[in-house]
């Protein structure tokens, strides 16, 4: 198997800022990931991206270091930034199909109006508990080919 | 959908307390209810952004531990 190595993770992840979680660096990914589907609406990715950014900059923050605190265990060997760079590369992806999931689920949702803005219906009228296993699943085959492929 | 049925249930009873149906005090106790069914609902059936990102977090490391762990993939692998 190939390894991991700092040059990979740091070519993988040339399109992420080693500072926070924004909504582009989001978009960017949920576009990567559904480069090949046209039938999601991009604005309405732009929304929810925008919305998590906005309401969740601070817990996205925790998040990240989280993750990194964790990879280091896992793994002491390699270095501080790519450390940092794999931990924002999985971060980012976690949020891409979560902000894509979400998206799809609104789409087929006739309750919701344009007219309520995307702060209402997100806070008061989304069910998130379904589509938590369909990200867990995305997350783990983009593992499986991040540790194939890389 | 319990967001909308809590504004319509609390709809209904300022129409009432309006048209002098109820006084203050049962719309009062009656408002009291409606959010009490409503955060005790919303616990039971919404995850939050934060618990749904938190549990698909833990999740994926987890997974990724056990990957290494059970040596389907070496920890060499990550070293450059």
């Amino acid at each position: 198997m190939k390894q991991i190595s700092n040059d990979i993770i740091s070519k993988e992840s040339q399109d992420i800022s080693l500072g926070d979680i924004t909504s582009p660096m989001i978009i960017k990914f949920a576009g990567k990931i559904n480069k090949n589907n046209n039938e999601i609406d991009v604005e309405l990715v732009k929304l929810v991206s925008e919305f998590l950014e906005k309401y969740y900059k601070n817990y996205l923050y925790k998040l990240d270091n989280k993750i990194f605190f964790i990879l280091n265990k896992i793994n002491k060997n390699l270095d501080v930034e790519a450390l940092k760079r794999l931990s924002k590369l999985l971060l980012v992806n976690i949020l891409a199909y979560f902000v894509l999931n979400i998206t799809k689920k609104i789409q087929n949702d006739h309750n919701y109006n344009r007219e309520n803005t995307i702060e209402l219906y997100l806070k008061n009228y989304f069910d998130y508990s379904s589509l938590i296993d369909v990200t867990k699943q995305n997350i783990k085959l983009l593992i499986n080919n991040m540790l194939i492929e890389l | 959908m319990l967001f909308k049925q809590k504004m319509l249930d609390e709809s209904v009873i300022k129409t009432k307390f309006l048209a002098g149906v109820i006084d203050e005090n049962t719309y009062q106790e009656l408002l009291e209810q409606i959010n009490e069914n409503y955060n005790d609902q919303n616990k039971i059936h919404n995850k939050t952004i934060e618990s749904s990102l938190e549990e698909i977090v833990n999740d994926s490391l987890e997974y990724l531990d056990n990957k290494i762990n059970s040596n389907q993939i070496n920890e060499n692998d990550f070293v450059v």
